[in-house]
């Protein structure tokens, strides 16, 4: 690690974030990887030669002795989950960092602002009351709801921290607990009073979060808005900076801090809103991959906003096919994975000393 | 650069507390605030630099109207070297000061071979070439102190506004800063809590209290032991000091006033 970061401060000056090949080769192997392994093994060649078909329309020699099976296998079901979760990964690391620079605080994640209990509400209102039968309502599925539910709440937190003129990072966050425990108080409310325990056990699964209903008509969305959102950001790297400096010093240094926070956190609870509807609750992504990175590569976002996003989408990747692979026969939510790992990192990175989280 | 302040109201919650100031800072001079805690002097350089809102009244740079500029015209023209530099997130000494640059910069602009001259030069000139690659947070309070106005140098301001820069410093880096602000040679219009220095490093002076100007002229004309009476509720005696020339200032509290 020491080489690593001695290395990569020489190539600092000019800018040029030195990993991101690497990266990129690392996220691909993933991809691969995790497209190939699960309950059925599939050779890694074989893998290779259907993805290359069907991405490029190239047919190496042997292509004709892959199985449907397996075609089928590689290219309906993994490759379009492995991609989801390669997005989300993503997604959500991206929000992390650009959470933690408008809130200006370090425990900001995509869900501080009443997301996930937005999304949630959302979600709980489809399954237990059934939505899937009234009109209009009904095609927007339980997606459509939890999406609504996360932007209803950002809204309101948005509104709420407004209230008084100044919007102050501090005030964004505890608007967002509010909201937070209000909009839980709602899910409880109705689960409660809701006697279904079929839909109650599918509201525990999306509220654990998973991957797995992820479907070629679904990925295009996800993947837009993802690519999207992490160019936008990454040509924003200035401002976000900035924005770390503090409230009165990036006003200072030129930064409409009012315009762009409104800006910045709406972008993040829609594509938050949207990555929720889609996978339902993934915890601690968004939070732990922006300060492993921060720890590494320092706080500077012209580097750390790519590097984290690919970190990020590496890390997806594989608790996505330990999901999988973990237990046999089964499947195991992926938001299980992520914080079961996550938790232990940032301990250990809280019990280092040379990674303060923001308090020196 | 000049800088003109008519007739400015603050108002914090429902405290009014700076209470219609005008003063006026002309090109290249150094114009110093005094005045006792609480008396609206970091409230009245937050309107000033747009961080408080204004509840009435004008600030004018060069004759514009400052509420017409954008943050980064804004800027372009005065930095800000203020009193509490407290960050949640780490950044090394060379990142923070190059962020001075950005107010110049475009959007996607990345830094140049001309910004990292000017980084070079305000690390020199601040003394913290050793430290350039040591994180921010990890500092003393001096050497933050150093950093920023080493940030606010590289922003190549026309004017720049300081609130208490001398705070956790140093003897040695009191007059280094004051001395390095001043060889700038532009416009700077500061708080200082001590009038020792005011005197010695500013052209004129405004004193004020409780949110009014009270009192305003060269440092000779103004410190006199009415006006330390007046502000700070303390007797004092105020000569030339035999040894450096300069204008001092003894204060001699519990003694009943004459």
């Amino acid at each position: 690690m020491k080489i690593l970061m001695k290395n990569f401060r020489k190539n600092k000056r000019d800018g040029s974030p030195a990993f991101i090949p690497v990266l990129l080769i690392l996220a691909l192997c993933a991809v691969l990887i995790a497209v190939s392994m699960g309950q059925v093994n599939i050779p890694l060649d074989q893998t290779v030669m259907i993805i290359l078909k069907k991405l490029f329309n190239v047919e190496l020699p042997g292509f004709k002795d892959i199985p449907t099976s397996y075609f089928n296998i590689v290219w309906m079901i993994r490759f379009p989950r492995t991609l989801t979760s390669l997005m989300v990964g993503m997604g959500l690391s991206l929000c992390g960092i650009v959470m933690q620079a408008s809130v200006e605080n370090p425990l900001a994640d995509p869900y501080i602002l009443g997301i996930s209990s937005g999304a949630t509400l959302g979600a709980t209102f489809a399954l237990m009351i059934g939505v899937g039968s009234i009109p209009v309502i009904g095609n927007v599925g339980v997606a459509g709801c939890a999406f609504t539910g996360a932007l209803a709440a950002s809204f309101l937190v948005l509104f709420f921290a407004n209230i008084g003129g100044k919007t102050t990072g501090a005030k964004l966050v505890l608007a967002g607990t509010v909201i937070n425990s209000m909009f839980s108080a709602f899910s409880n409310m109705i689960i409660y009073f809701a006697d279904n325990s079929q839909a109650l056990q599918s509201v525990t699964f999306w509220i654990m979060g998973s991957t797995a209903s992820a479907t070629w008509n679904k990925v295009p969305m996800v993947a837009s808005v993802t690519l999207i959102t992490v160019i936008f950001f990454l040509a924003q790297s200035s401002n976000l900076n900035l924005m770390l400096m503090g409230e009165e010093a990036a006003t200072t240094l030129g930064v409409n801090l009012t315009f762009w926070r409104r800006i910045y956190l709406i972008i993040a609870s829609l594509i938050t809103g949207i990555l929720v509807a889609n996978c339902g609750m993934i915890g601690f992504v968004g939070l732990v991959i922006p300060h492993i990175t921060r720890a590494i590569f320092g706080a500077n976002h012209r580097i750390l906003t790519p590097y984290t996003v690919l970190i990020g989408g590496i890390f997806m990747t594989v608790t996505d096919l330990l999901s999988r692979m973990l237990v046999t026969g089964s499947e195991l939510p992926v938001g299980i994975i992520t914080a079961s790992i996550g938790a232990p990192v940032f301990l250990y990175m809280l019990l280092k000393k040379d990674y303060g989280f923001g308090g020196a | 650069m000049n800088l003109e302040v008519k007739e400015l109201k603050v108002t914090l919650g429902r405290t009014n507390i700076v209470k219609g100031v005008s003063l006026k800072v002309e090109e290249g001079q150094s114009v110093g605030i005094i005045g006792p805690n609480g008396c609206g002097k970091s409230t009245l350089l937050k309107a000033i630099y747009r961080v408080n809102p204004i509840e009435k009244g004008k600030v004018l740079l060069n004759g514009k109207s400052m509420a017409c500029m954008t943050p980064k015209e804004v800027a372009k023209n005065i930095a800000v070297v203020g009193q509490f530099n407290e960050m949640s997130f780490d950044f090394s000494v060379e990142d923070m000061v190059l962020m001075g640059r950005s107010p110049h910069k475009k959007m996607m602009e990345a830094f140049n071979d001309e910004d990292y001259c000017i980084l070079d030069d305000a690390l020199e000139k601040t003394e913290l070439k050793g430290l350039r690659d040591r994180s921010f947070l990890s500092l003393s309070g001096g050497e933050k102190q150093r950093v920023i106005l080493a940030r606010a140098i590289a922003q190549k301001p026309k004017l720049l506004i300081l609130d208490e820069p001398t705070n956790h410093l140093d003897v040695k880096f009191q007059f280094e800063v004051l001395e390095l602000v001043k060889s700038l040679g532009i416009s700077t219009l500061s708080v200082l809590h001590d009038v020792e220095l005011s005197a010695r490093y500013c052209d004129y002076i405004y004193a004020l209290k409780a949110g009014k100007v009270v009192k305003e002229g060269t440092p000779q004309k103004l410190l006199t032991r009415e006006t330390i009476r007046t502000l700070y509720d303390v007797d004092s005696e105020i000569y030339n000091n035999p040894i450096t020339g300069a204008l001092s200032v003894t204060y001699l509290p519990g003694r009943e006033a004459v």
